[in-house]
């Protein structure tokens, strides 16, 4: 008879429940898709450290889980409280708490099993375009394809379990602490104030403001410095963060309120009053689900951030590392051995290029020098001597050499007068760059004196001299009688290289020992084809894992907002048809209706959108040295609000138009 | 034969600082094939009383015997199974379930009490005609007439055969011809049925439908008058009389 009512119910009360199989549905497609992916042949085939892809997304799918398992708890405590009349009868009519409780559970369960094998279709279609996605990224045809293999959805039904098992636990223990007198009245029942004292609120505040103010300033000043030790400062920055996240929430609808109401000419000019109240209402009761979206939003627009500075610092690390498609370095070092580590690699270094010479249509090549006097007249303007000591010496490179280098990446090249110097570098020794052309001071060399041509970060590149920041370009005759820091050839071959190549590259490094182990002696050669495998498969791991996170924060703050104001819907109703009784007219309504909204959805973005930018700053220090000089954080950031709001914005109109609905349709009921 | 009975119950609300008493030290018996109603101004604690009554409430002291059993000493689960058996309940808001039919809504009782599932259409009708809503079973409750609902809720509280049906202000939310119909039909179930009623109403025109009248006045017996011989009409006015000295001085009756 039970599992008959159950079945009934929940087909009977399906409109009531389309929040819950929204949630479900979305939550569980998002959950399918990102695994259905990290498992794909395809996918994983793509390059060696694709497989890695696998343990991030479980990683990652740990945090999700957590997530989810909240999420639902919460919908359910909603269907929970909406059906509480409905319970209360049951036990009014001697039904036993138990098998109520058993009721509840087997509808939700149910519905939750639909929901899944739902979200299981969805999310081959979301897996489909994700692995599109990706493979694009490779540059690799895609083709659809249905086959799912086992682990994945082996995968997504622990998770399910895993959920319900909390969940359904969550919801019988409600159910338990209710009585029956509890059940009948709670549609009516008050919400109960969490800050009972008003006057402390505005002095909370005001310390939950300055705590975020010192949380910020901490991470910015660990980014600045990242020294190990000082981990310490990042943890206390995150948990300053997090009070002041929480705190605020709970106390800006006080501030504002009291703000508010202090000024009579806002207070009752149009239907602020009416607005306000209800919103103080809703920051004193739900203060802690509303910090929660704000901590969930705070950490969906970094995650997203990070997920776009990322990209942008692997693509800029292939330009830097591998300019070119085989770049063979280190053949040759007439300076202490101990400073480049190189050494005499010549008669290995021409089996490379040989082979190269061999095996490969060659469209560009260049055999080049990084030189030095061992002298410090530019270098002494640059203060930060890295831990390799690469700044040590002025290294020079001839101006030739320099312009086949730009001409081989397709850049315009420079002229340089015989009586002329330019310095070249990357954006971290800018600043001393700057410097340099303030100062614009003669160098001589091997007797000539030569004058700053100028200087500058554009089109510089890492792998030019094995890891130099910066070089000095000088006119091809003054280069004589100067010794050889390293030695460098590189080509750009008519056909893309690959990892493959690289591989055969390498075999040649390897020497083979009689009894046939190998051992690898020298293979400093970058082979791009590789580079954009590595780099590719790190950033999208990397950037796959974050927009996993953020996707999923970004449907659970939506659905969680959604379904407040959807219940305050419900409460509201009464209120709404009082104004309309009132004599207030429909437009009028709808106006007010759209500020309740928009204040619901308003207040637990503008904190975290006001960390974002500041973070996004800090994340700048943290990759300003990988990322590309092309790169603003501030356009980065304002993109990662962008997109946040557009999705945030379906959800407002669909709660507008649904909440809309249910303060007007009262025969729906 | 007594039914109800009750022993200095007390029900207080609130923390120390701020004590409400909502049922204040009453006492009173109910006897089998009574229709009783509670009268009293709003807060004065009838339907708190009821809740007491119905065991959708805890008391704070006192005792409740409903037939033999003290329900105030009754566990969670034993009271499932009291209410089951023993109660019947008409509220104000009906308390249907809409996403049951009415003749659903009605048979619940009986599927809960596990009887004979081939028993259970024939007595769904048989109450049904008895109580004029045989029309509309196959209705949800959202289709059909407040008084046509708080008729299926009354044949939901009688299908059982209850020692004690308790009815919360069953009239408030009908018009007044629905009213008048409903309490007929209660006054049908009382002599016909010999069913025993509680009621708690503040109009007076639904009182005078029962034998006995209780007034409440801040959680305590103010007043009792029976009806007796009296016609129906004359106990009205009887009803007003005592709420024009309920509603005044209490000191100056006395």
């Amino acid at each position: 008879m039970l599992s008959k009512l159950a079945i009934r119910n929940v087909k009977r009360s399906l409109k009531d429940y389309i929040i819950y199989i929204v949630t479900v549905v979305m939550a569980f497609s998002l959950i399918f898709a990102f695994n259905f992916v990290s498992f794909s042949k395809e996918i994983t085939e793509l390059s060696a450290t694709m497989d890695n892809l696998k343990y991030a997304v479980i990683f990652v799918s740990i945090i999700i889980v957590f997530v989810i398992a909240w999420l639902i708890n919460y919908t359910m405590r909603f269907m929970f409280e909406k059906r509480s009349k409905e319970f209360g009868t049951y036990m009014i009519l001697g039904i036993e708490k138990k098998q109520i409780n058993r009721l509840f559970l087997l509808e939700n369960l149910i519905l939750g099993i639909i929901a899944f094998i739902i979200s299981f279709f969805i999310g081959i279609i979301f897996g489909n375009i994700f692995s599109a996605i990706v493979m694009n990224l490779f540059e690799m045809p895609y083709q659809i394809s249905l086959k799912i293999s086992l682990t994945p959805v082996l995968l997504s039904v622990l998770y399910f379990v895993l959920i319900y098992t909390f969940t359904l636990f969550r919801s019988s223990h409600r159910m338990k602490k209710m009585k029956i007198h509890d059940l009948l009245y709670l549609e009516k029942k008050n919400e109960e104030k969490i800050w009972k004292k008003k006057k402390y609120r505005n002095v909370l505040f005001i310390i939950f403001v300055i705590m975020g103010a010192t949380g910020l300033y901490l991470c910015d000043y660990f980014f600045k410095i990242m020294e190990p030790h000082m981990m310490l400062y990042l943890l206390v920055a995150i948990i300053l963060l997090i009070i002041s996240i929480y705190g605020i929430t709970f106390t800006l609808g006080d501030f504002i309120l009291v703000f508010i109401s202090k000024r009579k000419k806002i207070k009752y000019s149009k239907d602020n009053l009416f607005v306000v109240k209800n919103f103080e209402a809703k920051s004193k009761t739900i203060g802690m689900a509303l910090g929660t979206l704000s901590l969930l939003i705070t950490l969906n627009l970094i995650c997203m951030n990070m997920s776009f500075v990322m990209k942008d610092a692997y693509e800029n690390n292939i330009e830097q590392q591998a300019p070119y498609d085989i770049l063979v370095e280190g053949m040759y070092s007439e300076v202490d051995e101990s400073w480049t580590g190189i050494g005499d690699n010549r008669e290995k270094a021409w089996e490379y290029i040989d082979y190269i010479h061999q095996n490969y249509d060659i469209i560009d090549e260049l055999h080049y020098q990084i030189l030095t006097l061992k002298s410090h007249q530019v270098s002494k303007y640059i203060d930060d001597i890295g831990d390799n000591g690469l700044y040590n010496y002025d290294s020079y490179l001839k101006v030739s050499d320099y312009n086949k280098l730009l001409e081989m990446l397709g850049v315009d090249t420079i002229e340089l007068k015989d009586d002329e110097y330019f310095v070249t570098g990357d954006k971290t020794v800018e600043e001393y760059l700057e410097k340099i052309e303030k100062f614009n001071e003669k160098i001589t060399i091997n007797g000539r004196e030569l004058s700053l041509k100028g200087t500058t970060i554009k089109n510089f590149r890492l792998g030019w001299s094995t890891g130099n920041s910066f070089i000095i370009v000088i006119p091809d005759d003054v280069a004589k009688n100067m010794q050889v820091v390293t030695e460098l050839y590189v080509f750009n071959t008519k056909n893309e290289t690959t990892e493959e190549d690289n591989m055969k590259l390498e075999a040649i490094g390897y020497y083979e020992f009689p009894d046939g182990d190998y051992i690898a002696k020298y293979f400093p050669l970058t082979v791009r084809g590789y580079m954009e495998a590595m780099n590719k498969s790190a950033m999208t791991i990397f950037s796959f894992s974050l927009l996993y996170i953020s996707f999923i924060f970004i449907t659970v703050v939506g659905t969680i907002l959604s379904i407040q104001t959807l219940s305050d819907s419900n409460k509201n109703k009464y209120q709404y048809k009082l104004l309309e009784k009132l004599g207030v007219e429909k437009n009028q309504i709808h106006k007010t209706i759209r500020k309740q909204i928009t204040a619901n959805f308003l207040f637990p973005i503008i904190y975290p959108i006001i960390i974002a930018i500041i973070t996004a700053f800090s994340i700048n220090r943290l990759f300003y040295a990988v990322t590309s000089a092309s790169m603003n954080y501030l356009v980065t950031i304002f993109i990662t609000i962008g997109i946040f709001l557009v999705i945030y914005g379906i959800y407002y109109i669909a709660t507008y138009i649904t909440f809309k609905n249910n303060i007007e349709d009262e025969s729906s009921r | 034969m007594e039914i109800l009975k009750l022993e200095n119950v007390k029900k207080y609300y609130g923390s120390e600082k701020n004590i409400t008493k909502a049922v204040n030290d009453l006492s009173l018996k109910v006897e089998e094939g009574e229709f009783v109603a509670i009268m009293g101004a709003s807060g004065s604690g009838k339907t708190t009383l009821l809740n007491c009554i119905s065991t959708i409430d805890e008391v704070t002291s006192g005792h409740i015997y409903v037939g033999d059993k003290d329900i105030t000493e009754l566990k969670e689960k034993e009271l499932a199974r009291f209410r089951r058996e023993n109660l019947g309940f008409i509220f104000q808001d009906f308390n249907l379930l809409n996403t049951l039919t009415i003749s659903e809504n009605i048979s619940l009782a009986l599927i809960i009490n596990k009887e004979n599932p081939n028993e259970v259409d024939k007595k769904v009708k048989d109450i049904a005609n008895k109580l004029g809503i045989s029309e509309i079973l196959n209705k949800y409750p959202y289709e059909v007439s407040g008084g046509q609902k708080q008729r299926c809720a009354c044949a939901r509280a009688l299908i059982n055969k209850p020692k004690l049906i308790l009815a919360d202000e069953p009239t408030g939310a009908l018009d007044s011809k629905s009213s008048r119909m409903l309490l007929e039909t209660m006054e049908e179930m009382n002599k016909k049925l010999n069913a025993t009623i509680l009621m708690v109403t503040h109009d007076s025109f639904s009182a005078s439908f029962c034998a006995r009248v209780l007034f409440l006045k801040d959680g305590k017996i103010f007043n009792e008058i029976r009806r007796g011989e009296k016609s129906r009409k004359e106990f009205f006015n009887e009803i007003l009389d005592v709420l024009t000295l309920l509603g005044g001085d209490v000191s100056n009756v006395k």
